[in-house]
């Protein structure tokens, strides 16, 4: 509700003083799936599949670009996204959660400095936080840029405030109050291909009776020479003490879009203090993957990636538990590959140890027209066993899928697949066949039409 | 030339353009050099000792009488007449189209009064100095070299051309085509383009050019005067639409450091960078749109003029190929790096996962449980566990109640008595179904039986942060350290 009258107070300071350029970008997108629930039988002590349910939700994005406002770099800017349901037997996740506003600010953008008001979303080491407040950066010189913000708390991937019915609905035990965040970060680029960049980010009750989360991140990659770059990140959870994500790696390029890449890695969630499940103490798992990447000229693309993954083994041994692996396997390739206007691309995936198996990959075939429509076809088939749900089996998809511009303002995107379910030999359980399909519409009226499927 | 339009041009000297198509006229600046030949559609020299004289055919062309200033169909029938010889068909063409600033009347008259009594029509016409009476053709302009002081070596060396030949718009003669295949002086090869703004704006280049053919590159033709004085011509407007120019890339642009300074050299005077780029070329990256000062100050491409230099297909250095897979660490800038070139719903598009499911794929829904369980990708950045993961896992089924005998986990019905462990490796995954109230029922220091699942080196500290986390186990508070 408060974002609502939020967005009404731009709309009506900005009414008076009316933009000079507005850009307004529609994307219309529904979804059709088909799921099969399951439900656990008592009698048999067994899991019983239901029949075929299907889900069709409906997501319209509204971003509103609007500058000229008679103050020399100020500009409003919205991002507003409504939900339906079209007719589902089930419930799409937060489907019945009709508006969003993803973001909503006035941003005032000087050579020097930068404000924003309003609900925004940070993007930082630490991932992506929303809040509703101020945010201002300093930029004294081209390669360094300070920002300081605040403002109140809103739940991650949410977009409602921490003690909002809305949450506690979820999980009663959730604060039934707000929060407060705030932080500071610096940004600084030494070179073109050197950066450093640093976070601190502090989320507190709004009655101050407790601390919600406090964390510290740094993530800096550095040149070394024209071929080589260095990167490292690492997040910290303050409030708990503790280490969570971090990364080294070290790519080195050759030929113009080759490159091989080492990294080791730590992962450790970082969990606010506001639910139980920091106090159960997460163990971290670390591990090294390795990529490489040849690409001989535009037209083909080869790459590979292989992850090894080790769990803090299991300590006491429990007949309870039968087989848990403390290690795990991924490997995966992939091909792309360009030859006149048509296009060859295939992934494959291998996962194998700790969290189950599973073997898949997709393929396909597309057309990509000069007048930039693609047209294509899509094969896919994975299967996996071991996992923490009774799905053993194999799972073959196939479909299409075209996407392209009508005209210069509207992009139309829409694709259909078909998954069929084939138990593995001697397998009894769950039919998981299904449809899937996506059509999606995007329409850019105002200012720069040109700017369709450009990077946003 | 004033310092303005100088300063306008300077940087065509970098910033040469060359046109992409083949098909762009040699009018346009890059066809191969060539001189006119004159073709003569009479055979001259076959009548050769049937006159005496040009007079008896082309009387008028020195007495200024259009009507003889060509011979008739009845003027050929006198010995054409079907007995004598055979019957011809002839029909005298119109006056050639021209640029030429000459008449032959007002020529004869001044060599006349100059005493130059041997200049006959062969002076000019004769196809070579040995050639006779009627070999002849159309003059060739470096006949009026001979005896006009030229200061350049040849007819189409850079010189004043508006001494001979009308601008370009006054020979309103000349078809599309004609103008299409006007002679391009030797000057104007490829290096030229970047060099020409020194030229520009000056008479000459009215000989052969309109103000079209210059917009059809400069997106800022509208505020360069130089391409404002010349006149605007639809022919050549027909003759550059849809021309498709492919900007060559200045050499400073090479240098290193190019793409961190250029904001600085834009800032100094974005006039020059408006002559290839307009405004679209910039907000490709430049996603803070015309806010930005000297974005603002470049003119926007319009309809039918200069498209500018595109740049849509331009990445930063450090993004790499599956730059969108390991944007990790660039990203972690945040709004100070990436927002400078993208619009915060480009990282919508993924990151608030309901508007673009082809990150995962369409069918990840089938195969995230071993995604999410290794933690490939922290699911939480863009996931908020009980509103998007339970709220799914529970309407399909696969979020237990919390019955501490379920037999979900790989059918195991005694699980939960070895739970802990697995269950600290993958924490957000047990929350992707369970509810804290789910654990809380064995967990609970108060209410259930009373289990610790604190774990090896749990940090007691983080109750003093938020006591309110302890008392959900227990009611009382924290025990005492």
């Amino acid at each position: 509700m408060r974002s609502r009258l939020a967005l009404a107070l731009v709309a009506l300071v900005a009414t008076p003083l009316w933009a000079q350029s507005v850009r307004v970008r529609s994307v219309t997108t529904t979804r059709y799936a088909q799921l099969r629930p399951i439900r656990y039988d008592t009698a048999s002590g067994t899991y019983r599949a239901e029949s075929v349910a299907h889900a069709a939700p409906l997501t319209q994005e509204v971003e509103l670009s609007a500058w000229g406002l008679g103050v020399p770099g100020l500009r409003g800017y919205a991002l507003l996204r409504g939900r339906a349901a079209l007719g589902s037997e089930l419930v799409w996740p937060r489907s019945d959660d009709h508006f969003d506003a993803l973001y909503a600010f006035v941003e005032l953008e000087r050579p020097r400095y930068r404000l924003r008001g309003g609900r925004q979303q940070r993007a930082s080491g630490l991932g992506f936080y929303a809040f509703d407040g101020l945010t201002a950066t300093w930029r004294p010189w081209p390669t360094v840029r300070l920002e300081g913000f605040g403002g109140r708390g809103l739940a991650r991937g949410f977009l409602e405030p921490v003690g909002s019915p809305a949450i506690r609905s979820l999980d009663p035990l959730r604060p039934d109050r707000g929060t407060v965040l705030f932080g500071a970060s610096l940004w600084t680029a030494p070179s073109d291909v050197s950066s450093i960049s640093a976070i601190y980010q502090r989320e507190l009750l709004s009655n101050r009776s407790g601390l919600v989360s406090e964390r510290a991140a740094v993530d800096a990659r550095m040149g070394v020479g024209e071929r080589v770059v260095l990167s490292t990140s690492a997040d910290a959870d303050l409030a708990a003490g503790e280490w969570g994500k971090a990364k080294l790696g070290a790519l080195l390029r050759f030929g113009q879009r080759s490159y091989v890449e080492v990294e080791a890695f730590r992962y450790r969630p970082l969990l606010d203090l506001t639910t139980i499940w920091g106090a159960f103490t997460p163990e971290a798992h670390r591990g090294l993957t390795a990529s490489l990447r040849v690409s001989t000229g535009p037209g083909l693309a080869l790459a590979s990636t292989y992850t090894y993954r080790r769990y803090q083994p299991i300590g006491g041994q429990t007949p309870f538990l039968v087989e848990v692996k403390d290690e795990a396997h991924l490997l995966s390739a992939s091909l792309r590959w360009l030859r006149g206007d048509f296009v060859l691309d295939g992934t494959y995936r291998l996962l194998l140890g700790f969290g189950g198996a599973q073997s898949g990959g997709e393929t396909g075939l597309g057309y990509a027209r000069p007048d930039a429509w693609y047209l294509g076809a899509r094969g896919a088939a994975f299967q996996q066993e071991g996992a923490f749900r009774v799905s053993d089996g194999t799972v073959y998809g196939a479909g299409v899928e075209a996407r392209g511009p009508i005209g210069t303002r509207a992009f139309l995107r829409g694709e259909l697949m078909r998954y069929l379910h084939r138990r593995l030999q001697g397998q009894a359980g769950v039919d998981w066949s299904q449809t899937r399909a996506l059509l999606a519409l995007e329409v850019v009226f105002g200012a720069n039409p040109d700017r369709l499927g450009a990077p946003r | 030339m004033n310092r303005g339009l100088l300063l306008a041009f300077a940087p065509c000297v970098a910033l040469a353009f060359v046109p992409a198509s083949p098909r762009v006229p040699a009018v346009l600046g890059h066809a191969t050099a060539a001189t006119a030949v004159a073709v003569d559609s009479f055979p001259h020299a076959r009548h050769g000792r049937v006159f005496t004289g040009c007079g008896a055919c082309h009387a008028g062309i020195v007495s200024g009488d259009s009507a003889s200033a060509r011979p008739t169909a009845s003027s050929c029938a006198s010995c054409h007449d079907g007995s004598l010889l055979p019957r011809v068909t002839w029909a005298p063409g119109s006056p050639r189209a021209t640029n030429l600033r000459y008449d032959h009347q007002g020529h004869a008259a001044r060599v006349q009064a100059a005493g130059d009594s041997a200049l006959s029509c062969g002076r000019c016409h004769a196809t070579s100095a040995e050639a006779r009476l009627m070999d002849v053709g159309r003059a060739h302009p470096e006949r009026c070299l001979s005896c006009h002081a030229h200061r350049a070596e040849s007819h189409l060396a850079q010189a004043t051309c508006n001494r001979c030949h009308v601008p370009l718009r006054e020979a309103s003669r000349l078809i599309p085509a004609a103008i299409a295949a006007l002679p391009k002086p030797p000057s104007h090869d490829s290096s030229y383009a970047s060099a020409h703004a020194a030229d520009a704006g000056g008479p000459t280049c009215q000989t052969c050019h309109a103000r079209e053919l210059c917009a059809s590159c400069h997106v800022n033709a509208a505020r360069l005067e130089a391409i404002q004085n010349l006149p605007s011509d639809p022919r050549v407007g027909l003759l550059v639409r849809n021309r498709r120019v492919t900007y060559r890339k200045p050499p400073f642009h090479e240098a290193s450091g190019f793409l961190r300074v250029h904001g600085l050299m834009a800032r100094a005077d974005v006039s020059s960078c408006s002559n290839c780029h307009a405004r679209e070329s910039c907000i490709g990256c430049h996603r803070a749109e015309e806010r930005v000062q000297p974005v603002a100050e470049l003119p926007r491409r319009v309809r039918g003029g200069a498209r500018g230099v595109d740049l849509s297909g331009l990445r930063p250095p450090d993004h790499a190929p599956d730059h969108l897979l390991r944007h990790r660490v660039p990203a972690g800038g945040g709004d100070a790096s990436c927002s400078r070139c993208h619009a915060p719903a480009f990282c919508a598009s993924c990151h608030d996962a309901a508007g673009s499911p082809r990150y995962h794929g369409s069918d990840f829904v089938q195969r995230h449980a071993q995604s999410a369980y290794t933690r490939e990708n922290d699911c939480a950045t863009c996931h908020q566990t009980e509103a998007f993961c339970r709220n799914c896992h529970r309407t399909t089924g696969e979020a237990g109640t919390g019955a501490p005998f379920g037999r979900f986990h790989d059918a195991q019905p005694m699980w939960v008595f070895g739970h802990g462990a697995v269950a600290r490796r993958g924490i957000e995954s047990c929350a992707s179904c369970h509810a804290q109230n789910d654990c809380l029922r064995c967990h609970s220091a108060s209410l259930g039986w009373r289990v610790n699942p604190h774990g090896p080196g749990f940090n007691e500290e983080m109750g003093d942060r938020n006591p309110a986390m302890c008392r959900l186990c227990h009611l009382g508070g924290a025990p005492r350290r």
